[in-house]
């Protein structure tokens, strides 16, 4: 996937206030947030994650790296 | 020789908690959002001296204003909140409801996969001559094990209970039965304490006297076994996704089903999801679902539906009735 349709998704999934997004951004996960992220990393990237693995991930670059880099243009 | 549903009814609590007065409880709570994720709106909570059993009994009343409660010649209760640890709660209802007393009557401790087991059971016993009329009911009241600062499971859980009436028919209209379990899962949604094991525990406020429901691992189960589960039981069938009229899943919260459904790629038109006034009531909402799509004509004499339950245990079970 590209990098910017990442971003943009992201911020339509989380329903994240800052409309724009990129690596370098903070992320806040709420515990509904963890839900929305295993769907979406499953639909789009067919990533499994598990709870635990989301408890640290507190930007954008982290979850980038959860998910492998490899996987984005 | 075979069995079917031949009739449900539900009860649910007087008393009901919507989202408005947990947003008082809770100010920072996100109501709408929460609304529109896990689609609840109100959940019925039992009061303080009511419990399953009551619920299990006012719904077997009910079921019984219809039916002659002489006919009954099995009892099977499923509830995780029982009266007491012994007597099972079946053999009190036997006495409440006043049903015969040369009946068979036993509980089960499984959450939201109980309705499915529970029909799984009333066929074995139908179909084994053991009983021609079973009562099988399913009560909850998981809100008596949920902390009053745990906002998340209070938003989602609700009480209540459900009664089928299981008969003996010549044609078999609860069709094939694919059941799974993983117990390696059992941290996952558990209470702790009360039970054996952790018997000595005494202090009040330990949150391991509560519920404890890890949401997201709850989740990665449902997409681990779910989408499985349904293809193997209707591979059971040597039927097809388009064979089904309707599908009724286990109603756990409205953003999970929403998933699953797609990932199934099931048509929305004939997947049901319908939790708003009452909450996740843990093994009633199969039950409660399927006497709501009857009333609402959603479903029909003849029609063929899924039926697929998941959870605590972790526990499932799958299987097609005719109705």
């Amino acid at each position: 996937m590209k990098r910017d349709e990442f971003f943009r998704k992201l911020v339509d999934e989380l329903e994240l206030e800052d409309g724009e997004i990129n690596e370098l951004s903070p992320l806040h996960l709420t515990s509904l947030m963890h839900l929305s992220l295993i769907s979406f990393l499953d639909e789009h990237f067919g990533v499994r994650v598990k709870a635990i693995d989301l408890i640290g991930i507190d930007s954008v670059d982290k979850l980038m790296i959860l998910i492998g880099k490899d996987k984005f243009k | 020789m075979g069995s079917y549903i031949h009739s449900i009814e539900y009860y649910l609590p007087e008393i009901t908690v919507d989202n408005a007065k947990l947003s008082l409880e809770f100010p920072e709570w996100e109501a709408e959002k929460i609304e529109e994720k896990v689609g609840i709106r109100s959940r019925h909570i039992a009061s303080k001296n009511e419990t399953a059993l009551d619920l299990a009994f006012n719904a077997s009343e009910k079921l019984l204003k219809s039916f002659d409660k002489e006919l009954v010649d099995f009892v099977i209760l499923c509830t995780q909140s029982p009266d007491y640890f012994l007597p099972s709660g079946a053999c009190i209802l036997q006495d409440k409801l006043k049903l015969r007393k040369d009946i068979g009557a036993f509980d089960f401790n499984l959450g939201c996969s109980g309705y499915i087991y529970g029909l799984a059971f009333a066929k074995s016993l139908i179909n084994s001559k053991i009983a021609s009329n079973v009562l099988l009911i399913m009560a909850e009241t998981y809100s008596k094990h949920i902390h009053p600062l745990d906002k998340s499971n209070r938003s989602i859980f609700g009480d209540g209970a459900a009664a089928t009436l299981v008969l003996y028919s010549p044609e078999d209209r609860i069709h094939e039965f694919v059941l799974g379990t993983d117990g390696s899962g059992k941290g996952n949604l558990i209470v702790k304490n009360g039970g054996m094991r952790f018997i000595d525990s005494q202090n009040e406020d330990s949150v391991e006297n509560y519920l404890y429901m890890n949401g997201p691992e709850i989740f990665n189960f449902t997409l681990d076994v779910v989408p499985d589960l349904v293809k193997n039981v209707l591979f059971k069938h040597n039927m097809s996704l388009d064979q089904i009229d309707f599908c009724i899943f286990h109603q756990a919260n409205k953003f999970m089903l929403e998933y699953l459904r797609k990932k199934l790629k099931i048509d929305p038109a004939k997947f049901y999801i319908n939790m708003l006034e009452t909450g996740n009531t843990v093994s009633a909402t199969i039950p409660i679902a399927l006497k709501d799509c009857l009333d609402a004509g959603l479903v029909k004499s003849g029609d063929k539906v899924l039926l697929v339950g998941f959870g605590v245990g972790y526990s499932w079970g799958a299987t097609i009735v005719t109705i």
